[in-house]
């Protein structure tokens, strides 16, 4: 049975409709993510789940029953905001003790559980305190202890990550991943940040506009984007106009055997992975001028022109071409997306 | 030329202090001045006559000031805590109607107050309220709340309702809520509006008199007659008693609030 | 559906006190000025009093007082009180004791000031003491009497007194907080010092000056203490007129009160107006 269960959630404010027809299921122990660009209604989501916001239509489950009456102190749904939100007139100790005080928790009990909490989140010695006197990442730790004290049904982490520096932040993810996965517990993770979602989750709900586009495992929505605004969220791709007809596509640059037969006039999605340049040599079927270069390191961004057709790839760093160099281009069919083109 | 400026303004500063200071210099020398006949420019005698006559229990001066502390933090605690409610409401939610709401809030800052004393005397009297305590404490209360909202309102802008959200998800109830959390992040701005609001009761002369009708005696009403009839001496004593009071009170709640919050659930200390 | 009501449910203490209080008493000064006072039998609505009151000699060179006083201490308090503060960004050494002290005056009531007023410039008091002493007059008489006077000196003098130390706090606010953003970039693009006062930071300020003006104004265009202490038996100020024909025993005098007061009031509530107008200018720049 699934730990948590949105069904049909629809919100308005102010006649606006925020969330339109939400369905999301998350299993115990799950980590997913919710990625979409901001206001597009995933912190509206959390928030709902939470218990903060009343959806205007559809019910929320947890472990199979409505929670919709249960309020949002008895709800068991923390999140960890953005910003952290430590209580600033209380020191590391009393903010992470904060939820088990208000549940009138023994004295005995609660020093006991800080203790623990704060050994999880590496703070021991910290107690005392406050929030003016931590770091960014040490409050995010004492924010996350604090959430994890009173043992949710489920831990909302709102672009938990965005208010740090790189290095911390990847940091942070690494760390809280490997709490997420020893206390086993189920999770959803607001963020607009692509690699953030891939790399940590089990599943990506991308959200646009207040509708979940497409639900999947992180490989599934990279490899089989439903449509291209989806695939647009995992970086900048290569669209090729083309149709096909006998199970041929054909296009201005390259003309390949598909067995996806369904539309006549479509786009083919190729990512600039998929595409490798090369020294031109005399037997190159493609061939392209650089018009673009991005040096950044361990790889470097092209954007050649193919007949015409520009065309964005990422090679090795040991490719190294000048602008106007004429060069031969492999793009790895097997990757091929076909969209529909509307209209 | 940047520092002889900025030694021009200190000039300028210090000279403006000064002139604002020095009525308050010479309200000390003459609350002991025991004879300083024109035109000296200092007392020939000192003599603290004054001072006796006010701490004698026959000139109930203490008890009247007392009184009136009271009545100020009466006044003070209802301002309070009708204002919370109200400033937050202002600052965080749109509501149809809110732009008349404020101005209405703002006016008895600007309207004078000898017309609504006068206007509204009338009604206390056929309430049974006037030259009672509660009448005073009550029209004390219609300066006080301009005051109270716009600073709270102002702590409510830059609190916001996160906290209140972040705790509610923690598993506090509404009240433990604004126990918890929403008073101590908000006691600050409780001791300012709260420093201010007594000071504008605890100053107010014409609605006391009026409304108080001589019944309800507060410090400045005593004070008033010395002041009127020229007896310097007395009404410096008076004064300084008043200042000294005021600031000590404002001194007190600033102190009460901070130990309050900052004692509460100390125990990982020992 | 909850959420609707739920700001109006906050309100209601505070509108109770407002409303029940406040805007009772002025409709209740409003109804009375009209000629109701049911109390004496009274019943018939007129403007006769207000005809009566608005032609009256006295009462206009009230007015004239009240706007007068109001109009010079106001505008010197703001003067002064923004020089205060800009002085006190300016100079070298900060964040002194300086910085509280100024603000005293505020706490201070104003039969204090009255008291302040009087020991400086009573024909005894410390001005013409120290006047005498370095030569300037020979005799008491003949420092002028600056208290009880149809100028007001003393009114305003001790409504300059308390207005200094409210404008400079409210602007020292603002300019301590835009100073160092805004000033540096105006100086970086080549701005000297005066200008940056004049097209940056008072700009800046002028809606606060503005809105603080109209409360310094309005204080002491509609208070009573001051120039029931200090100032002329006549003119009197338009509070004191008020009050003096509210306490008349002929209980029939009290729609002039009201008059008077409807017409405080309504001075009032035009500066109300445009208070209100210089926040809608600070909301503009806050945006």
């Amino acid at each position: 049975m699934s730990q948590i269960k949105l069904k049909n959630i629809t919100k308005f404010f102010d006649s606006k409709r925020i969330l339109d027809d939400i369905n999301l299921e998350v299993k115990k122990g799950e980590m997913v993510s919710l990625l979409g660009p901001s206001g597009c209604g995933k912190t509206t989501t959390l928030k709902i789940i939470a218990g903060l916001l009343n959806p205007d239509n559809g019910d929320i489950l947890f472990e199979g029953d409505s929670v919709l009456n249960i309020p949002v102190e008895k709800r068991g749904a923390v999140i960890v905001f953005q910003d952290y939100l430590l209580f600033p007139h209380l020191n590391t100790a009393e903010n992470i003790e904060f939820g088990l005080k208000m549940a009138k928790i023994d004295k005995f009990k609660r020093r006991k559980r800080v203790k623990k909490m704060l050994q999880l989140v590496q703070l021991e010695g910290y107690e005392n305190k406050y929030p003016r006197e931590l770091s960014g990442g040490q409050k995010q730790r004492v924010a996350l202890a604090r959430a994890l004290a009173i043992e949710p049904k489920v831990l909302l982490l709102d672009e938990p990550f965005s208010n740090l520096d790189s290095r911390l932040r990847e940091n942070m993810r690494d760390f809280i991943l490997q709490i997420q996965r020893e206390l086993n517990i189920t999770t959803i993770l607001v963020t607009h940040d692509k690699e953030e979602a891939l790399m940590t989750s089990d599943k990506i709900a991308i959200m646009l506009d207040g509708k979940i586009k497409q639900f999947g495992s992180p490989i599934e929505l990279y490899k089989n984007p439903i449509s291209s605004e989806v695939a647009d969220f995992f970086g900048e791709k290569n669209y090729i106009k083309g149709c096909i007809k006998d199970e041929m596509f054909t296009s201005d640059i390259i003309n390949v055997k598909t067995d996806f037969n369904k539309y006549l006039s479509v786009k083919a999605m190729i990512n600039p992975e998929d595409i490798k340049v090369f020294e031109l040599q005399s037997n190159t079927d493609i061939t392209g001028i650089i018009k673009m270069k991005k040096y950044a390191g361990d790889r470097i961004y092209y954007t050649i022109s193919v007949n015409g057709v520009e065309l964005k790839c990422i090679s090795e760093p040991n490719e190294l071409f000048n602008i106007d160099d004429k060069v031969g281009v492999n793009i790895n069919f097997n990757n091929l997306v076909f969209f529909p083109i509307d209209n | 030329m940047k520092v002889k400026q900025s030694k021009l303004f200190s000039l300028i500063m210090y000279i403006i202090i000064f002139l604002l200071v020095l009525p308050l210099i010479i309200i000390i020398i003459w609350s002991v001045a025991k004879s300083w006949p024109w035109p000296s420019i200092f007392p020939n005698a000192i003599g603290l006559r004054g001072w006796k006559y006010f701490f004698k229990p026959t000139s109930k001066s203490i008890i009247i000031l007392l009184h009136s502390v009271y009545l100020s933090m009466i006044v003070t605690i209802i301002t309070l805590i009708i204002t919370i409610p109200a400033a937050k409401a202002l600052a965080l939610y749109n509501f149809k109607g809110k732009k008349i709401v404020e101005l209405l809030i703002i006016a008895p800052l600007i309207v004078s107050p000898v017309a609504v004393a006068m206007g509204i005397h009338l009604f206390f009297i056929k309430l049974g309220l006037s030259n009672t305590f509660i009448g005073v404490v009550l029209v004390h209360l219609v300066p006080c709340i301009p005051y109270s909202v716009k600073i709270l309102k102002n702590v409510f802008e830059i609190t916001g309702e996160s906290m209140e959200m972040q705790s509610r998800v923690l598993g506090a109830s509404k009240l433990q809520t604004f126990k918890h959390v929403t008073l101590p992040i908000i006691s600050p701005g409780l001791v300012s509006a709260g420093s201010l609001v007594f000071t504008v009761s605890f100053s107010q002369y014409f609605l006391t008199f009026l409304i108080g009708g001589g019944r309800v005696v507060t410090f400045p009403m005593v004070m008033f007659p010395f002041v009127q009839s020229g007896d310097r001496m007395m009404a410096s004593v008076y004064s300084i008693v008043f200042i000294f009071t005021t600031l000590a009170c404002m001194y007190i709640m600033e102190k009460i609030t901070k130990k309050y919050y900052k004692t509460e659930g100390y125990f990982y200390i020992n | 559906m909850k959420n609707k009501y739920k700001p109006y449910v906050m309100l209601i203490p505070v509108m109770i006190v407002i409303l029940g209080i406040f805007i009772n008493g002025l409709i209740m000064a409003f109804i009375q000025s009209l000629g109701y006072f049911k109390a004496i039998g009274l019943t018939e609505i007129t403007f006769k009093y207000y005809k009566e009151v608005l032609t009256s000699q006295g009462f206009l060179s009230s007015l004239g007082f009240s706007v007068y006083i109001a109009t010079i201490s106001s505008v010197i308090a703001v003067v002064l009180g923004v020089i205060l503060a800009y002085s006190i960004l300016r100079s070298t050494h900060r964040k002194g004791i300086e910085e509280a002290v100024y603000k005293i005056p505020i706490f201070v009531p104003h039969i204090v000031a009255a008291l302040l007023a009087y020991n400086i410039l009573a024909q005894s008091g410390v001005v013409p003491r120290v006047l005498y002493s370095i030569g300037i007059i020979k005799d008491q008489s003949q420092f002028p009497s600056l208290l009880y006077d149809k100028n007001g000196i003393g009114i305003i003098i001790a409504y300059i007194w308390k207005g200094i130390p409210f404008v400079a706090m409210v602007v020292y606010t603002i300019l301590s907080n835009i100073n160092n953003k805004l000033s540096q970039v105006a100086l970086n693009l080549g701005a000297n010092n005066r200008q940056v006062f004049f097209y940056i930071l008072l700009p800046f300020i002028m809606p606060s000056i503005f809105s603080s003006f109209i409360i310094i104004f309005a204080f002491s265009f509609g208070a009573y203490e001051l120039p029931f202490l200090l100032g002329p038996t006549s003119p009197k100020a338009l509070p004191v007129k008020a009050y003096v024909e509210y306490t008349n025993s002929n209980l029939a005098n009290r729609p002039y009160a009201m008059v008077i007061n409807m017409i405080l009031t309504i001075v009032s509530l035009i500066l109300v107006w445009l208070y209100n107008k210089s926040f809608e200018l600070i909301s503009k720049y806050n945006r």
